[in-house]
């Protein structure tokens, strides 16, 4: 009885073996444009109005597209099945740029190269487009821009009388101001891969460069890498830097006991300042620009996020497809309404209308966040794999081992090394 | 025809009459298991040896290569060694403590009894992410009802306590909590069906409750601890939710991003879009679980008939 049931079994492997390599997919064929083929759009609940917006103001198109919400953390994984079997690509992204590189590679091979569609005056007006230009192809255009800024306790500076460091050697030297007159008191924190890139993208430190598509940098040993490490060890010890993320329970609470001075953040982050993390009291809340080493000519400025939107290269409208994002991205109408900052330069002014005004500021945060926008520096286009998690491996190991940053910063190779190499990357330390 | 082959024949016809409402019970787990089970094993084993370099299957075109791949990445030894520390520690000490349980709580029966194995039985009915977030509040020293006691052993933070020397004991934690309360029940009806004229029989010899515990009840359960043992080990090695989770830009513990062997295979497929390499592990994976239960089987006769 049980030869048999192997017999039947080895018989329906055989068959199944057979039928599906049979059913072998076949190569792409040449795909035929058509400006009134329905397009897909994947989106987020915050974006649904945008694409709404557009309906309203574009009735011709509105039923041509098709709009859905997606948890586009598994945008990527998503794109290899459709790869698959051939079939069921959305036509248009929204995402961050970290998902641009990550389905650019030659397995994913998803996204359209839009100078072909989009006008060279517009594609050279957006800021942060480094994560979104790919040797000579551009990838996708941003939406919104999340530049650092230096966030600051104006009440507390005043009533300390401390000035608002311009450099990261003045910030320095505050710590020890603050460890001496003020102990208790906080200038940021230091504690993920986040608040790993807070201080090191800024020193230009080579931990994730890519100098070009194929070839990925690190070298830790670099003096810039140094000195950013020397820097966080230093306030580490004088226990100005907490240890955590930005938005850990302790963190947060330290925050609400009005204990931080300043923090480093992302321009959305005002958002988080008025109660839906930290609470604020009104006129609180500073906004200065990045901080640069003196040796700099101008600060090289670091993105915790923003987002773009991008086009699949399976298409069958592009043309309805990249006037879509052309007008998501710079419609003055639409963008007098959204509460984040604009990558697109003719617009950035609507975003002072919004937030200027409001009671929560200190002084106008504008001019400092439109600064911070041109200051993104080429260390702000990522990688096809994620920064963030070995990032943090590094920095809470260096904790739990009570080790210096500094003795730490060769795991950060290290971890980043192999993994790029897997990813095909040629790794370099030149 | 022969005289003989139409008497065979007759034999086989009235044999499948005979067996066909057995097999009409059998034939909707068996639609499931080769939908679910042997249907996606097999095209495990064909894309395994598919070259997936452009995204799209090129059945056959890769030989061994996605082997190669797998076994030889950088991340494969350190994963493996971390699911075999898992085990080490977690299958013994899961299958210990539930069958001590089981043991303890069928030597007094009534209400209390009945209450703690509802209780035991609630975390298991609570599903694995869920759990798990469970989980991170309980290891939270700030937030834990445990807090005291984590903070009485130097952990100050969860920060300080998720470390990655200690991942296998948390897991180990997390899962004996999600599983324990089923494996009680399971024991403890196997418990339940004991003859009570055995047990008797032990108490008037003299057994008292410990020895009729150890030399009545253990061995009349041990088959179902071996039951327990093959599966517990299978759903062991394919580890995947907890150290996945916990490495999250959400939760952001101190988790190696490839842990587990499963981790890694789901990065082949998904970060890298290397199925078959991904095929080639999970393969990998499901042919320890087969040895050791093929061997525990063996060893113990788990299938021998009894008389």
């Amino acid at each position: 009885m049980f030869k048999q049931i192997w017999k039947y079994l080895g018989l329906f492997v055989l068959v199944s073996i057979f039928v599906v390599a049979c059913g072998k997919t076949e190569a792409p064929a040449e795909i035929t444009y058509d400006e009134n083929a329905p397009i897909t759009v994947w989106i987020d609940q915050d974006r649904q109005p945008y694409i709404d917006a557009y309906k309203a103001a574009n009735p011709d198109k509105a039923d041509l597209i098709e709009e859905a919400i997606v948890d586009r953390e598994q945008f990527p994984s998503k794109v290899l099945l459709f790869n698959n079997t051939n079939q069921g690509w959305p036509d248009v992204v929204f995402g961050e740029p970290r998902f641009v590189g990550r389905v650019a590679d030659a397995a994913h091979n998803f996204p359209l190269d839009l100078k072909p569609w989009v006008d060279a005056d517009v594609l050279n007006n957006y800021d942060g487009m480094a994560g979104c230009t790919f040797g000579d192809q551009i990838f996708c255009v941003r939406n919104d821009l999340a530049q650092y800024v230096l966030y600051y306790n104006k009440p507390l500076m005043d009533e300390f009388g401390y000035a608002v460091p311009t450099t990261w050697e003045e910030y320095q030297d505050l710590s020890d101001k603050v460890a001496a007159e003020h102990p208790g008191y906080l200038l940021g924190t230091f504690g993920d891969g986040w608040t790993f890139l807070a201080y090191f993208d800024p020193s230009g430190c080579p931990s994730h460069e890519l100098v070009d598509d194929n070839t990925f940098k690190v070298d830790m040993s670099d003096g810039r890498c140094v000195r950013a490490a020397k820097l966080v060890d230093h306030m580490i010890a004088n226990k100005t830097l907490w240890n955590t993320d930005y938005f850990d329970a302790t963190f947060v609470q330290q925050q609400n006991d009005n204990k931080v001075l300043m923090v480093p953040m992302a321009s959305w982050a005002w958002g988080v300042f008025n109660g839906t993390y930290y609470l604020t009291a009104e006129h609180q809340l500073g906004v200065s620009p990045p901080l640069k080493w003196e040796d700099q000519e101008q600060a090289i400025d670091v993105a915790q996020g923003g987002s773009g939107w991008m086009v699949s290269r399976h298409t069958k409208n592009p043309k309805l497809a990249t006037e879509l994002i052309v007008w998501l991205t710079t419609n003055e109408d639409l963008w007098s309404t959204i509460p984040n900052f604009p990558a697109y330069k003719p617009i950035q002014s609507l975003f002072q209308d919004q937030v200027s005004g409001n009671d929560i500021f200190a002084n106008d945060p504008f001019p400092a966040m439109q600064e911070a926008a041109g200051l993104l520096g080429p260390l702000d286009k990522w990688p096809r794999f994620d920064l963030i998690s070995p990032l943090t491996e590094v920095v809470k190991g260096a904790y739990q081992e009570n080790a210096t940053i500094e003795s730490v910063l060769n795991m950060v190779a290290e971890k980043l090394t192999p993994l790029a190499q897997t990813e095909g990357y040629e790794v370099v330390n030149q | 025809m022969t005289n003989q082959t139409i008497k065979a024949d007759m034999r086989t016809s009235r044999r499948w009459r005979r067996n066909l409402s057995a097999y009409r019970f059998v034939l909707p787990y068996l639609i499931f298991m080769l939908a679910f089970g042997l249907g996606p094993g097999i095209y495990a084993i064909l894309i395994s040896f598919a070259d997936f370099e452009f995204g799209v299957p090129d059945y056959f075109a890769a030989g061994l290569q996605n082997y190669v791949t797998a076994f030889t990445d950088y991340r494969f030894g350190f994963t493996m060694g971390n699911i075999a520390e898992f085990l080490v520690v977690s299958v013994p000490l899961g299958i210990a403590l539930v069958v001590l349980i089981a043991l303890l709580l069928h030597m007094r029966h009534g209400r209390l009894s009945s209450t703690m194995r509802t209780l035991f039985f609630i975390p298991g009915s609570v599903t694995g992410p869920a759990l798990l977030l469970l989980a991170i509040f309980m290891f939270s020293p700030l937030m834990s009802p445990f807090g005291s006691l984590l903070r009485a052993l130097g952990y100050d933070s969860f920060d300080a306590l998720i470390a990655p020397q200690r991942l296998p004991v948390i897991f180990t934690i997390i899962g004996f909590f999600s599983g324990a309360g089923m494996w009680i029940a399971i024991h403890y009806g196997a418990l339940e069906g004991i003859s009570h004229e055995v047990l008797e029989a032990a108490r008037i010899d003299g057994c008292n409750a410990w020895q009729q515990a150890m030399y009545i009840k253990f061995p009349l359960i041990r088959p179902y601890i071996i039951y327990q043992f093959i599966l517990i080990f299978a759903g062991n090695v394919q580890l995947f939710v907890e150290p996945q989770l916990l490495g999250t830009t959400w939760i952001m513990a101190n988790v190696p991003q490839q842990w587990s062997p499963n981790q890694l295979a789901y990065s082949f497929a998904f970060d890298l879009g290397n199925f078959g390499a991904a095929a080639a592990l999970s393969l990998l994976m499901l042919l320890v679980g087969l040895g050791a239960a093929y061997l525990v089987v063996r060893l113990t006769g788990f299938f021998d008939i009894k008389a």
